[in-house]
C-alpha cells in the first residue's frame, strides 16, 4: 500500500471536507477534468479495507525461517564443494576460458591467477556419501540433516550488493527485506516478541572490515513496521528496557494509553503510517519489557543443551550465543530470525582466519539444526546457512607468501545448505565444474533461492506484490523459479 | 472449394432470418384474422398472400445459400441431413400455401389455420435443426433443467463434492478439462475426426481410431495427440489454440492408467502420493473433509490472543498460542476454541501453563492433525485417543505423561508421530 493511499484511507470525511481547499467544488471540478479520477480512487479505497493478499496461497511447509547468514562469503571450494583437480594444478593458471568475460573483484591481479588447491581435506559424511570439509566436524555429523545447494550463482561481486541483493532481491539498498516481506505477508503470531529479529556477531578479531548495514534487515517501501528489529550483541540485547526507579508498570501503561491516544489524533489528522509504526513500537517496547528479559535469560536451559552449542554459548554478542537465542526467539512466537555473522572474508589470511571462522560457527550451526530436530521444531522450521556468494579456486596473492594466500569474491558458484521444514534432507542439488568455477548442473539463482524461500512458507512470489511508485513490486522482481526438486 | 461458393454460402446465416421473421408473422397474423373472425388485424389480410409469396422467395433463396454453404464440410451427417431436408419440405410447403392463396381464395380461407400452423411447425423444425447444427445439440438446454438435459441425453452435471477424495474421477476432474480444450470441435454435431469428447460414452466410443484405451496409454489415441510435440501436425489442440498443461496431461494419463472409469471417485482408486499431490495442486477440491468458509471469522479467537492462520483451499486453521510470561493458558481462554473445534487442524500450546482440564477440550478437536503441547505440565493424555486423524504430538519436555499412555497412543494409532 502506498503512502498516499494510505492516507485517502485513513482520511475521515470530516477531515477530509475541512481540509480540502477548495471542498468539494474543487473536487467536482477536478472529477470534470478528470472522470477517471475520482472513481479510480473510489475503487482502491474499497479494496483497501479487505487487503490480505490471499496469502498464504497454499499449505506452508515451514513457518519460520532462521537464516545464518555467513558475511563475507565462506569458501565454497575449502568446505562444501570438494574438488580435487584444484590440488592437481595448484599452482598452474587458471584456464584462461573460464575467466574470459568474467568480472571479479578489483582486488587481485587480473592476470596472474593460479589455481589454488584446497588447504582442506575433505571426507565423506553419512548416508549419502556427503563430501564436508574436515574443518567443519559437527556440520559433518549431521549431513543427512541438510540439502546442499551447490549451484548457488548471484549477480552482484561485492559484499553490500551481493547482500543486499540475496536478502532484498535488488543490489541496490531500499528494497524490503525477506523477514519484512513475510511479517508483512503472514503477519506475526505473537505480540510480546516482534516478528524479524536480526542478531549479528563478528569473527573474534573482528578484522574483517565488514558492516551491518541498517537496510540488509530494512521494510523499503512497506510501512516501517515490517523492519527487523535488530538485538544488540552486548549485556542489554535491547536497551532502556528497565522503567526508572519510581515509575510503576501500571503508570507506564497508563503514561502509554496517553501518549497512544494524541498518537491516534494526529493519525487521524495526517493519516501517516509512520504514526501508526510508532503507536505499534510503543506496544512492542511496553510487551518486550517483560518478554526480553525472560528470553535472553539462558539459566533455565540445562547443561547438556548448553555444551551442545559450544563454549562460547554464554558470550553475549558471538554466533553461538545468538544461535541458541535464535532457538528461544522462534519458541516464543518469532517468524524471522536473521542471524549475520561477519568474518569470512579471506583476501589475504586463509590459512590463519579460515580454521577459526569455522570454530566459531560449525558446532553452534549444527547444534542448532539438532537442538530443533530433538524439540520437534525443525518440521516446520527452516534454517539457512550461507553467504553471499563464493570465493576464486584461484589465488589471490603470491603462490610464495604461504601466510598470505586468499581466495578472491566469485559470484559464480557457491554453496548454501538449508535443513528442516519441507527440504530434503540429505540431499545435494546441482553441480559445478572440476574446479568450482562455473555452474554445470541445475543451476539456482539468488530469485530462485527466493522463490523457493516463499513456497515453503506457502507465498506464490509471483502473487505477492506490493505497489510502488507506480509499479508492483516482489521479492524476485521479475525472476525466480520455485527449486521444485529439493521439496519433500 | 471454390472460395466464391464458401463466401456466398456464408450468406446463409444473414439471409435465413428473413423467412423465419416473414413467415411467422404470416402465419401469426393469420392464425389471429381466423381466431377473431376478422374483428383484429382485417386491414392486412390483403396483403398476406404478397406477405407469403415474399417469405416464399426468401426460403427458397435461403435453402440455395444454406446448401453452398453445407459444401464447406465439417458439419455432422445426421444433423445436417435433418436441417436439409426439413428446409426443402418448408419450401415446398409455403410455395404450395402461396399457390392456394392466390389461386383458390375460398379453401385458402377456410383452412387459414391448417396453412398457419403447417407453415409455423415447418419454420420451428428447420429453425432449430440450424441452431443445433451450429452450436450444438446441447446448446440450447445447457443451462435448463435436469430432465430437458436428460430428454437430449445430456450427462447431467454433478455436485460439487466434499473433498478430492468423493470426486469422481471423470465427472469432477477429466470432464471440465475435456470441456474447455477439446469439446469446441469434438462435440455431438461437429465431429472432427469422427470423435465426440462431450459425454463417456461417446469418448469411450472413439472416432476413426480409439480415443481412450483403459490401461493402456500406448493404444489410446487421445493421449498420443496430446503429447506430441507442438509443432507437430497431429498434436491437439490444432490451430494454435491453448494447448492443456503439462500437469493436466499427467492427470489424463492417471485417469487412462487407473482403467478410466466413468464413476470411480479418488478415494477408490489406488492413485500414487505424487499423482495425489498433483490432483490436490490442480483442483479446487479440499484435500480434506474439513470445510472452512473462506471468510470464517475467527476474530473470537483472535481477540483471546490466539494467532489464527486460515490455510487456503479449506484445509484448516492453523491455530497457536503464545504466552505472556507468567499467563496462565485459562480455560476461558480455551474455551473459545471450541467454535472451531472442526476447523482446527494444527494447534501448538507449546511453553503454555495448561492443567489437565484442558484435555478435556483439545480432545473435542477431532479434526487435529498436529498438537504441540511441548514443554506444559499436561498429566493425562487418554483423551487424545479418540483423535484419529492425530499425525503429530509433541510432549517434547513435559515429563508428567506417563509413560504407559503415550504407548497405548502410539498403539492405537499407527500413522501418529510421537516427539518426546
Amino acid at each position: 500500500m502506498n503512502p498516499i493511499e494510505e492516507n485517502y484511507a485513513n482520511m475521515t470525511r470530516r477531515s477530509f471536507f475541512s481540509k480540502t481547499a477548495l471542498g468539494i467544488g474543487g473536487l467536482a471540478l477536478g472529477s470534470l477534468l478528470n472522470p477517471s479520477l475520482l472513481s479510480a480512487a473510489t475503487k482502491k479505497m474499497g479494496s483497501l479495507a479487505g487487503d490480505n493478499f490471499g496469502v498464504p496461497h497454499f499449505v506452508p511447509k515451514a513457518k519460520r525461517v532462521i537464516h545464518l547468514f555467513q558475511n563475507g562469503a565462506p569458501s565454497h571450494v575449502e568446505l562444501f564443494d570438494y574438488k580435487p583437480k584444484l590440488r592437481t594444478w595448484h599452482g598452474k593458471q587458471t584456464p584462461s576460458e573460464l575467466l574470459k568475460g568474467k568480472k571479479f573483484s578489483t582486488m587481485s591481479s587480473q592476470s596472474n591467477t593460479p589455481i589454488l588447491g584446497n588447504i582442506t581435506e575433505f571426507k565423506q559424511h553419512g548416508k549419502n556419501g556427503t563430501w564436508v570439509s574436515d574443518f567443519m566436524p559437527h556440520t559433518a555429523a549431521i549431513a543427512d540433516e541438510l540439502c546442499f545447494i551447490k549451484s548457488m550463482h548471484t549477480d552482484h561481486v561485492n559484499h553490500a550488493p551481493a547482500i543486499t541483493f540475496f536478502l532484498t532481491g535488488s543490489g541496490l539498498p531500499g528494497r524490503p527485506s525477506t523477514g519484512s516481506w513475510l511479517s508483512y505477508g503472514l503477519g506475526k503470531m505473537t505480540d510480546n516478541l516482534p516478528a524479524f529479529v536480526v542478531l549479528t556477531s563478528l569473527d573474534k578479531q573482528a578484522n574483517c572490515g565488514q558492516l551491518f548495514y541498517d537496510y540488509y534487515w530494512g521494510s523499503g517501501f512497506l510501512p516501517s513496521k515490517y523492519q527487523g528489529v535488530k538485538f544488540r550483541g552486548a549485556k542489554d540485547p535491547v536497551l532502556y528496557l528497565k522503567d526508572p526507579n519510581g515509575m510503576s508498570r501500571e503508570m507506564r501503561r497508563t503514561f502509554l494509553n496517553g501518549v497512544e491516544e494524541l498518537n491516534q489524533m494526529n493519525l487521524k489528522e495526517y493519516g501517516d503510517p509512520e504514526i501508526q509504526t510508532r503507536i505499534a513500537q510503543y506496544e512492542m517496547a511496553y510487551q518486550m519489557q517483560v518478554s526480553v528479559p525472560e528470553l535472553t535469560d539462558f539459566s533455565d536451559e540445562p547443561q547438556h543443551i548448553l555444551d551442545m552449542y559450544g563454549p562460547n554459548v554464554t558470550k553475549k554478542g558471538s554466533f553461538a550465543y545468538n544461535c541458541l537465542m535464535s532457538r528461544r526467539l522462534i519458541e516464543r512466537g518469532t517468524r524471522f530470525v536473521q542471524l549475520m555473522h561477519a568474518g569470512w572474508d579471506q583476501h589475504t589470511n586463509l590459512n590463519t582466519q579460515l580454521k577459526k571462522q569455522c570454530e566459531d560457527t560449525d558446532q553452534p550451526s549444527a547444534a542448532l539444526v539438532k537442538d530443533l530436530k530433538q524439540r520437534g521444531l525443525l518440521d516446520d522450521t527452516l534454517v539457512i546457512w550461507g553467504g553471499e556468494f563464493g570465493r576464486t579456486p584461484f589465488l589471490q596473492g603470491s603462490i610464495d607468501d604461504k601466510a598470505h594466500w586468499g581466495r578472491d569474491h566469485h559470484p559464480y558458484a557457491f554453496t548454501t545448505w538449508m535443513a528442516g521444514a519441507g527440504v530434503k534432507p540429505g540431499m545435494s542439488y546441482g553441480k559445478t565444474d572440476d574446479f568450482g568455477f562455473n555452474v554445470v548442473e541445475n543451476p539456482v539463482h539468488v530469485h530462485d533461492f527466493q522463490a523457493t524461500l516463499m513456497h515453503l512458507m506457502g507465498i506464490d512470489h509471483e502473487k505477492f506484490t506490493f505497489k510502488h511508485q507506480g509499479r508492483r513490486f516482489r521479492l524476485t522482481d521479475v525472476h525466480g523459479n520455485v527449486i521444485k526438486d529439493i521439496l519433500s | 472449394m471454390n472460395s466464391t461458393i464458401q463466401f456466398i454460402g456464408r450468406f446463409h446465416i444473414l439471409i435465413l432470418h428473413l423467412p423465419i421473421g416473414i413467415l411467422m408473422v404470416t402465419s401469426l397474423a393469420m392464425l389471429l384474422i381466423k381466431i377473431t373472425k376478422g374483428r383484429a388485424l382485417s386491414a392486412l389480410k390483403p396483403s398476406i398472400p404478397i406477405l407469403l409469396s415474399l417469405g416464399t422467395v426468401t426460403v427458397i433463396f435461403a435453402s440455395v445459400l444454406g446448401y453452398l454453404l453445407s459444401l464447406d464440410g465439417g458439419y455432422a451427417k445426421e444433423a445436417l441431413d435433418l436441417h436439409f431436408w426439413s428446409a426443402i419440405a418448408l419450401a415446398v410447403v409455403a410455395t404450395f400455401i402461396t399457390i392456394v392463396s392466390y389461386k383458390y381464395k375460398q379453401l385458402f380461407d377456410k383452412l387459414s389455420y391448417v396453412w398457419a400452423l403447417l407453415l409455423l411447425l415447418f419454420v420451428t423444425i428447420t429453425g432449430h435443426a440450424g441452431g443445433n447444427l451450429t452450436h450444438g445439440e446441447t446448446y440450447l438446454v445447457e443451462h435448463g433443467p435436469d430432465f430437458m438435459k436428460k430428454a437430449v441425453g445430456m450427462e447431467l452435471e454433478l455436485a460439487p463434492p466434499n473433498s478430492l477424495a468423493e470426486a469422481q474421477f471423470y465427472g469432477h476432474i477429466i470432464k471440465p478439462i475435456l470441456r474447455t480444450t477439446c469439446v469446441s470441435c469434438h462435440n455431438k454435431s461437429k465431429k472432427e475426426g469422427g470423435l465426440d469428447l462431450s459425454t463417456y460414452t461417446s469418448l469411450l466410443k472413439g472416432g476413426r481410431t480409439v480415443a481412450v484405451k483403459p490401461n493402456n496409454l500406448e493404444e489410446s489415441e487421445l493421449y498420443k495427440r496430446i503429447t506430441l510435440p507442438h509443432g507437430d501436425k497431429k498434436f491437439m489442440p490444432t490451430d494454435g489454440k491453448k494447448p492443456l498443461t503439462p500437469a493436466q496431461v499427467k492427470i489424463i494419463a492417471s485417469w487412462i492408467n487407473s482403467e478410466a472409469k466413468q464413476k470411480a471417485t479418488i478415494g477408490s482408486l489406488k492413485l500414487s502420493d505424487k499423482e495425489m499431490e498433483l490432483l490436490v495442486q490442480e483442483t479446487s477440491f479440499s484435500a480434506h473433509k474439513v470445510i472452512v468458509a473462506t471468510d470464517v471469522d475467527v476474530s473470537p479467537l483472535v481477540e483471546k490472543g490466539f494467532y489464527v492462520n486460515a490455510l487456503p483451499d479449506g484445509y484448516g486453521l492453523d491455530v497457536s498460542f503464545y504466552p505472556e510470561v507468567g499467563q496462565k493458558l485459562t480455560m476461558d481462554i480455551l474455551q473459545s476454541l471450541l467454535p472451531f473445534k472442526d476447523q482446527i487442524i494444527w494447534l501448538r500450546l507449546s511453553r503454555n501453563t495448561l492443567d489437565n482440564q484442558a484435555m478435556t477440550i483439545i480432545s473435542q478437536c477431532t479434526e487435529l492433525k498436529k498438537l504441540y503441547v511441548d514443554h506444559t505440565t499436561i498429566t493425562d493424555i487418554t483423551g487424545l485417543k479418540q483423535l484419529n486423524n492425530l499425525e503429530l504430538l509433541n510432549v517434547y519436555n513435559t515429563p508428567e505423561i506417563p509413560k504407559n499412555q503415550l504407548q497405548e497412543l502410539k498403539k492405537n494409532n499407527a500413522k501418529l508421530n510421537v516427539v518426546e
